[in-house]
């Protein structure tokens, strides 16, 4: 391929080669793992280690061919990110340039540099018109064996900040190590294919640990764990809520809705609110009526200040029919919340009247001469549950994975 | 755990102390006890 040029190592004497001569800035002794300079002629010694050579699946100047391409292998590294390890191999051809297969737990990975920058945010990128979504959290990549030669200044102790972008089984790694960033398309490919191009045997499994760009983002990923904690958030709330809104106590009467009238200070009932704060829920049932509706007006009096709080209820229905067939509309009760009730003993009022639809004018009633009244039950509770703030909460807690699932679903489409 | 994560958890922890702090207090968006009497319009919309 390119021309090889021997070298020894200024460290233990090992007899080297430099298979990308000329392209080559850093050269891995695979004897003791020293560091050496190979950009110039007389090789220099950058950092001296000795340690006992590294086994790599794939030596550096074996050969093969991949995806159509024979490859040397000319460097190959060996990362760490705390969780794990995984090799990472530097292939040269010197018509193509460079390749960067990825070995971790016995899955492969092809690597190829972009020499165009995706382009997006934090969250996601876009490259040649298609969109990766940023895997989950990936810590630092720190280099722990080189062997071989590479085209920069590599040594051991190196530490890249490592992100990755997934589009199906594709993916885009990002690396920033000294200011500089390196972005990487990595593709799956069979650890056969690998182990047929390079002469492996099948039982020469790389590092054992989650794949780097792909398992290991699924290993990492929040989502199900935002899902647990808001499934757990909205149960321990509404828990809470329950406990918080007791305890129950209820007033009723039958109310008085005349027509033409209102009908004022009919008594419900007292209720005590014994918390410091509560809710109270006036529910309102009218009687089976057609065509009318019941305004009534409450007021919750507190004995003590002879403060009132005043509310609104209305129970309608109405019906016909028309060249659509028969419709109906309104409901025949409600229910009217009061909240920041403070401790004490509450006298709750109704004023109430009727009206009819679609001429308001007082029906009379059949037989004797007097306008027909409406009864309405109305009922007031204390220890009321907020169900809308319940149902708000719920709702903004599951916003943030649901948005989450919906951006993977869309880029994955 | 992610950053993302961090914050999902931040934002939980705000949602339900803002939750429990409106249940302890009775406080809701949604009481209706400040809606003025007499400002309905009765009587059917259908068409």
């Amino acid at each position: 391929m390119s021309g090889v040029r021997s070298v020894s190592c200024p460290n233990c004497g090992g007899s080297l080669e430099v298979r990308a001569a000329g392209y080559s800035a850093s050269l891995g002794c695979r004897y003791c793992g020293s560091i050496l300079d190979v950009s110039r002629p007389e090789v220099e010694l950058v950092a001296a280690y000795n340690r006992e050579a590294t086994t790599f699946t794939l030596p550096p100047g074996s050969r093969g061919t991949v995806f159509g391409t024979e490859w040397q292998v000319v460097g190959a590294l060996r990362r760490s990110d705390g969780e794990g390890a995984w090799d990472e191999y530097l292939l040269f051809n010197p018509y193509v340039g460079y390749r960067w297969p990825v070995a971790s737990e016995g899955e492969w990975q092809f690597g190829t540099m972009l020499l165009d920058r995706p382009q997006g945010d934090a969250d996601s990128v876009t490259w040649r018109g298609a969109r990766y979504t940023r895997a989950m959290h990936q810590p630092d990549a720190t280099t722990e064996t080189v062997v071989g030669e590479f085209y920069w200044r590599v040594a051991r102790g190196d530490r890249a900040r490592c992100s990755s972008y997934e589009r199906g089984h594709d993916s885009l790694s990002r690396e920033e190590s000294d200011g500089e960033v390196n972005w990487t398309l990595l593709v799956p490919v069979r650890a056969r294919e690998i182990e047929g191009a390079f002469g492996l045997k099948r039982d020469a499994p790389a590092n054992k640990r989650q794949s780097l760009y792909v398992s290991h983002a699924d290993h990492t990923d929040d989502l199900p764990r935002m899902f647990m904690i808001a499934t757990v958030a909205a149960i321990v709330v509404l828990a809470l809520m329950l406990a918080l809104s007791g305890p129950t106590q209820r007033a009723a009467a039958i109310i008085k809705a005349p027509f033409g009238s209102t009908r004022e200070g009919q008594m419900i009932g007292t209720i005590t609110i014994e918390r410091p704060w509560q809710f109270v829920t006036i529910h309102a049932q009218g009687s089976d009526f057609e065509n009318r509706w019941v305004d009534i007006d409450y007021s919750v009096v507190d004995r003590a200040t002879g403060q009132s709080i005043d509310g609104y209820g209305l129970v309608e229905h109405y019906s016909g029919r028309d060249s659509d067939g028969t419709w109906s509309e309104g409901s025949r009760t409600t229910k009217t919340l009061f909240g920041r009730l403070p401790r004490g003993i509450y006298d709750i009022y109704a004023d109430a009247q009727a009206h009819a639809w679609p001429i308001d004018e007082a029906p009379q009633a059949s037989g004797w001469n007097a306008p027909e009244v409406l009864d309405v039950r109305v009922e007031a509770k204390t220890g009321s549950v907020p169900w809308g703030n319940f149902w708000t909460l719920l709702l903004l807690l599951m916003a943030v994975p649901l948005l989450v699932t919906w951006r993977r679903v869309r880029n994955r489409e | 755990m992610s950053w993302r994560l961090i914050v999902f958890i931040l934002w939980t922890v705000l949602l339900v102390s803002g939750a429990l702090t409106a249940s302890y207090y009775a406080w809701s968006p949604f009481s209706d006890e400040a809606r003025g009497s007499h400002a309905f319009y009765g009587g059917s919309t259908h068409k």
